[in-house]
């Protein structure tokens, strides 16, 4: 007889850790960036167009798919057609490779959630970062030294994503309930204390300001659509997960919209608690705001931020506390997300007991450790530039097809409107078959016109390596393709 | 949030309206309610009506009259031609001619760094110290500080003779790598002896730097500062003796400047 599958204990736990995986840390330090990057209160425009007509329709696609076969991504994509299975372990293994560093970021701001409490990055915070805490290397072909701190901050984090889900989703559904509302709070505070701040007005007014000439830039829309696909986690194969674990009568429709409005509603609010307190670092020291702002990413939290919380006089360690403490929160529902994700992977193909978990907890670990060392930021800036402007994409434009295509939507209409509040009908259609694959196949073209040109000052070795992530995790899907037909004989 | 613009406020009230209300939309169906009741007591399934009927009135629905939709996809509609037409027109699309130029926020590729430099020296009446310096990066603004203390030579002024000092003149001439000089001249106070000279540099970057916040050459370049002892005074009687021959001064110069660095990896 089949095992039982588990269920989320409620409809809630399973809005909640959906929501934790889609909000991370890219809603606080991507969003915002973009947002007074391509025009301010105007980018809102072609990021609400993409929220309805790419967004929503998959992350309906992906909740359908999970809930309808009951199962993870690779045995959902082989049901619909055996040729397609290794299209879900792509998915996986493009999460795999993202939460290995993913759970590095996280162990700086553990780290830096106790350097808070003394304000022990001192006044240069950028040196402090680069040099004193990362011990960045001239390059990313100059390992260094492995960073010890960081390194025992990382297991850690590992040894606490793996006690949140070693007993399954159950287990998930009760720890959501205080991890993803907790940052929410967090977020409200630090938003609120930032608009009481002497200067914020200013980094506000670039935060909102529309500058509707921008519109008309292809490069506005191509951020766009590509921050709603990257901040829902869609292609991961999470949400397919997450789904497969949804009672038989559950909503699809109504879930996904409100997992994705209050995705796009925290990256809205996180534009507050970042940009008044830039607009207050500005004013602090005397220049503007686009000086401060930099180029948003890691360099905004753990260099901008600290550098306002130094000025911030009574309570600034508590507000760096915060800070720190929410961007863990924020950003540990989206790993242990992933983690869960690649598990279910294993599970469904046979491999019982706790050595999926163990088995994948090691080797994330393990392929996390080039990140300790002086290197791993560069290492980490470019795998990042492949998985996401590559990788997933190419996911997201085959899910597309294959359910588009290679499988008739109409069934998915069917099944989703049986159980939803919200129905769904040829608008969702048109949208997986030709309006979601066109634009993600345009972003993709203009991202492969661009790889010529390299990126960042990184060698074209190094870059080499960066790009052979996504055909070595192809590869390896068609192997785990091959061998779970072993392992579920 | 005194001072936020009010298409600014506009965005965040839109925003935020379409965002969380979407979440509470969505909250109210999976809790059972049925949005369009509680829409109803609150009045705003009056007011898309209204909305609705005036767009129809006013034609704004005409080319979507074919679709025969009800009063809600007909308030819907309006909004969008709506904001269409502010996005438009906001953007110059009506305008007879639009600037093709960015006038955006443009993200730099740079960031302003502040530092300092000093020298000292000593120059004798009539030469001149010429100095050459290249600071930390392409400088945004500095400002040049000369400073000297003329030398006491009134402690001969025994029984009433009357000697006083006369003061020192020094000029200060900085000159730009491009060649653009700026030059001032002071003498120094008589009772504190302590002469000051102040210039401040601007530069300015050009126009289509300033567009695009963008900065191709950060070359430092060579800056020449010239410190001339154009008088030192002597100390003379009232009768018109020399008491004192002045020579010349020591002074010292001070450098605070902002200056243009390229953007680094954070």
């Amino acid at each position: 007889m089949a095992e039982e599958r588990e269920v989320w204990p409620s409809r809630t736990s399973f809005v909640l850790a959906a929501m934790g995986s889609a909000i991370g840390l890219g809603n606080v330090w991507r969003f915002p960036y973009y947002c007074y990057k391509y025009g301010g209160g105007a980018f809102l425009l072609p990021y609400f167009i993409a929220l309805f007509t790419t967004g929503i329709p998959l992350m309906i696609l992906e909740y359908s798919v999970g809930q309808k076969f009951r199962t993870s991504a690779p045995v959902a994509f082989a049901k619909i057609n055996k040729r397609w299975g290794w299209v879900g372990w792509f998915a996986l293994f493009m999460s795999l490779i993202v939460m290995m560093y993913y759970m590095v970021i996280l162990s700086w701001s553990l780290i830096y959630m106790g350097k808070s409490l003394t304000l022990a990055w001192g006044n240069n915070t950028e040196t402090h970062f680069l040099q004193d805490f990362l011990n960045v290397s001239d390059g990313p072909g100059d390992i260094g030294a492995f960073n010890w701190s960081i390194l025992t901050a990382l297991i850690i984090m590992w040894i606490i994503v793996y006690l949140i889900i070693y007993k399954g989703v159950e287990q998930v559904g009760k720890v959501v309930m205080i991890t993803v509302p907790l940052p929410f709070i967090l977020l409200i505070i630090l938003a609120v204390r930032g608009v009481f701040l002497d200067g914020s007005t200013q980094g506000l007014e670039y935060y909102l300001k529309p500058d509707f000439t921008k519109i008309f830039d292809v490069d506005v829309w191509l951020a766009a659509y590509g921050q709603i696909f990257f901040t829902l986690s869609l292609a991961q194969g999470v949400m397919i997960g997450y789904a497969s674990y949804l009672p038989e009568k559950s909503d699809i429709a109504n879930n996904a919209y409100l997992v994705s409005f209050m995705d796009c509603a925290t990256s809205f609010l996180a534009g507050f608690a970042v940009f008044s307190v830039v607009g207050y670092l500005a004013v602090q020291q005397g220049t503007d705001v686009a000086t401060v702002a930099r180029g948003g990413g890691a360099g905004l939290a753990f260099v901008v931020y600290p550098t306002a919380i130094n000025q911030m006089g009574a309570f600034a360690e508590l507000f760096g506390f915060i800070f720190f403490l929410m961007l863990i929160t924020l950003g540990i529902d989206s790993a242990f997300a992933m983690i869960e994700a690649f598990v279910s992977g294993l599970k469904d193909v046979n491999l019982k007991g706790r050595y999926p978990l163990i088995g994948t907890c090691i080797f994330g670990a393990v392929g996390g450790i080039i990140f300790t060392t002086g290197a791993g930021f560069y290492w980490l800036d470019i795998i990042d530039h492949y998985l996401n402007d590559f990788g997933l994409i190419t996911v997201g434009i085959l899910e597309c097809l294959i359910i588009g295509h290679f499988f008739n939507p109409q069934k998915i209409v069917e099944h989703s409107n049986k159980l939803s509040e919200i129905k769904i009908g040829r608008n969702w259609i048109y949208s997986i078959k030709y309006i979601t694959p066109f634009i993600l196949g345009a972003i993709l073209f203009v991202k492969l016109t661009e790889l010529s040109e390299g990126y960042g000052t990184y060698p074209g070795w190094a870059l080499t390596i960066g790009a052979m992530m996504i055909p070595i995790s192809i590869l390896v899907s068609f192997y785990f393709v091959w061998r779970s037909k072993k392992w579920m004989a | 949030m005194d001072g936020l613009s009010l298409s600014a406020w506009l965005t965040m009230i839109f925003a935020f309206a379409l965002l969380y209300g979407g979440v509470v939309y969505s909250m109210l169906l999976a809790w059972g309610k049925k949005p369009d009741v509680v829409f109803q007591k609150l009045g705003v399934s009056k007011l898309v009506s209204y909305v609705g009927k005036k767009a129809e009135d006013l034609g704004i629905y005409k080319p979507f009259e074919y679709m025969d939709r009800g009063p809600k996809e007909k308030a819907l509609a309006t909004l969008f031609v709506l904001i269409l037409l502010i996005v438009g027109w906001k953007a110059g699309v009506f305008e007879e001619e639009i600037e093709a130029s960015y006038s955006g926020v443009a993200e730099p590729n740079y960031i302003i760094s502040n530092s300092n430099w000093s020298a000292q020296g000593e120059t004798s009446e009539g030469d001149v110290s010429e100095v050459e310096h290249q600071f930390k990066g392409r400088v945004w603004n500095a400002t040049f500080v000369l400073e000297w203390t003329d030398d006491d030579t009134t402690e001969g002024n025994i029984g009433g003779t009357g000697v006083q000092n006369q003061p020192d003149k020094f000029r200060l001439t900085v000159v730009t790598p491009n060649g653009t000089e700026y030059s001032k001249e002071a003498e120094n106070d008589v009772v504190s002896e302590k002469g000051v000279i102040r210039i401040e540099v601007v530069c300015n970057l050009t126009e289509k730097e300033e567009k695009e916040k963008t900065i191709e050459d950060f070359e430092a370049g060579n800056w020449t500062i010239k410190v001339e002892c154009v008088e030192a005074g002597d100390s003379t009687d009232n009768f018109g003796n020399t008491w004192f021959q002045d020579d010349g001064n020591s002074w010292s110069l001070s450098v605070e400047y902002s200056y243009y660095e390229k953007k680094p990896l954070l």
